[in-house]
């Protein structure tokens, strides 16, 4: 916009710009049009290609006019005293970074713990995380709400973040009625996002009164969160805060629809039909090794349940002709990968073990009367299986 | 009489009346303000005015590709503008109605 004035407009724009820097890029680029022509008037009366000193004196200095605009326009005043620079470009750069890798955690954390762990157990757990971070997100961010004119500027001259703003920029340019109309959802988004605060606060409250709960936490969150809304497209300063937090609200209605979409019982449903063969503490159990109270290991042990009814147990062959075949006889026979592509056939026990000795002495016999039991024979000679209390 | 103070609170009223007929770019409407008459009245406030004006709702903006220049933003009333600008001129002619009367009594 500024390719046909004179450079010193062009210098006094930009210094006008720094001066409201605090202030949403959207809306100083709206202040910075309506100057624009104004000054290219004042150029030509002062002959094409004034300095900014020649125009200064018409005009003021550009930070005294940015001041009376700022003032005329109602726009929130820049905390006094503080100087640019003084913030460091680490501390600006540590900030941008934290609250785009918050941005990012939260998006992400609660579909991804849904995904992963189920949800009530994980999700749960997870939420008071979130939570808890927030709470970090919105201490860290308390300094950047109060010093503004220290810290902002440092962060919009990150190299980063210029980049971010033009790309942006370029967007909004292009795409003008796209983007348009998002802004003019914005007012429902801060509804949705009220709404998501209380689905959240119901899910970490007490067992009882979900619905009250939410009810309640998302009318109570509705004003601020209204307010906040407002507030932060003409105050950039806001932003350490609602990114991030807007983030987490994303992330969880992405959980929500998910959820939904799955409602309750497919979580029992889709738990039981994965937990085919024999499991014991949540862990896959491949075979079964059973040792006698001397602990020399058995073979050929038959194993039931409470029922009467034989665990079976396919077994695995290195021969790939042979069907794998189920059975109740322990140990399984076992094929075993491990070493290099190459397979070899588990023999004896791949483990050591050691028996308590002092075990009572009523425990030793085996209840499983319904069981046929033959006579253990000896392990196989080529075993390493330790007996007794070795290998511990 | 400092006439800045006196403007202050009246610049809204004077930026709605000066945009009633015509829309206008910002540096149109600071000189229709001073053709008539409020010679005094600051670019800076102006503009500012303008911008809280269109962000309170009661103008709308478009852009207008100028050969010489920037390009020109123009401002309209819309009708919450019309709106206000008929309640503050309401608001203003009895303010200024007291105003001359106690003028005149003194």
């Amino acid at each position: 916009m500024n390719t046909t004035v004179g450079n010193g407009v062009g210098a006094y724009l930009e210094r006008m710009r720094a001066a409201l820097s605090d202030l949403p890029p959207g809306e100083v680029a709206d202040v910075l049009e309506d100057v624009a022509p104004h000054l290219a008037e004042v150029a030509a009366e002062l002959g094409g290609a004034p300095t900014v000193q020649a125009l200064a004196e018409r005009c003021g200095e550009p930070e005294a006019y940015a001041a009376e605009l700022r003032a005329a326009a109602g726009y929130p005043e820049p905390s006094a005293g503080a100087t640019p620079g003084t913030g460091g470009v680490i501390a600006a750069r540590v900030a941008v970074w934290s609250v785009a890798a918050y941005a990012a955690l939260f998006l992400a954390a609660p579909p991804l713990l849904v995904a992963f762990e189920g949800f009530y157990g994980g999700f749960r757990k997870l939420l008071a995380l979130a939570v808890l971070l927030l709470a970090g997100v919105a201490v860290v961010s308390t300094p950047f709400l109060r010093r503004t004119s220290a810290g902002v500027p440092e962060v919009k001259r990150l190299p980063e973040v210029r980049w971010a703003l033009r790309w942006h920029g370029e967007l909004r340019r292009r795409a003008q009625s796209v983007t348009s109309f998002l802004a003019s959802l914005q007012p429902a988004w801060w509804v949705v996002r009220a709404v998501v605060a209380g689905l959240l606060a119901s899910w970490l409250g007490p067992a009882r009164s979900h619905v009250l709960t939410a009810v309640v936490v998302a009318a109570v969150v509705l004003v601020p969160s209204l307010w906040l809304g407002g507030r932060s497209r003409a105050d950039r300063r806001w932003l350490w805060l609602v990114v991030p937090a807007n983030a987490l609200a994303a992330g969880l209605c992405l959980t929500v629809v998910n959820v939904g979409s799955l409602a309750v019982p497919s979580y029992e449903i889709g738990n039981v039909a994965s937990r085919t063969g024999l499991w014991h503490d949540d862990r896959h159990v491949a075979n079964l090794y059973v040792f006698d109270r001397d602990g020399k290991p058995l073979t050929d042990v038959y194993v039931y349940d409470q029922d009467g009814r034989p665990i079976d147990l396919p077994g695995t062959f290195c021969d790939a002709t042979r069907p794998a075949e189920e059975g109740n006889q322990y140990p399984r026979p076992m094929a075993d990968y491990g070493g290099r592509g190459r397979c070899h056939q588990v023999e004896g026990v791949p483990f050591s073990v050691a028996i308590p000795k002092s075990t009572p002495s009523s425990s030793a016999k085996p209840p499983t009367s319904a069981t046929p039991e033959p006579p253990a024979s000896s392990a196989p000679s080529s075993s390493p299986a330790p007996t007794t209390t070795a290998g511990r | 009489m400092d006439t800045s103070q006196l403007l202050k609170g009246v610049l809204d009223l004077a930026v709605l009346a000066v945009l009633r007929e015509e829309d206008g770019y910002g540096y149109d409407v600071l000189r229709r303000l001073r053709k008539a008459g409020l010679a005094e009245v600051g670019d800076a406030s102006v503009y500012g005015t303008l911008r809280r004006l269109y962000r309170a709702g009661l103008l709308t903006s478009y852009v207008v590709p100028s050969e010489e220049g920037p390009h020109r933003k123009y401002y309209s009333l819309n009708a919450p503008g019309r709106e206000r600008l008929a309640e503050a001129a309401t608001t203003w002619r009895v303010f200024a109605a007291a105003m001359n009367d106690l003028v005149e009594a003194a």
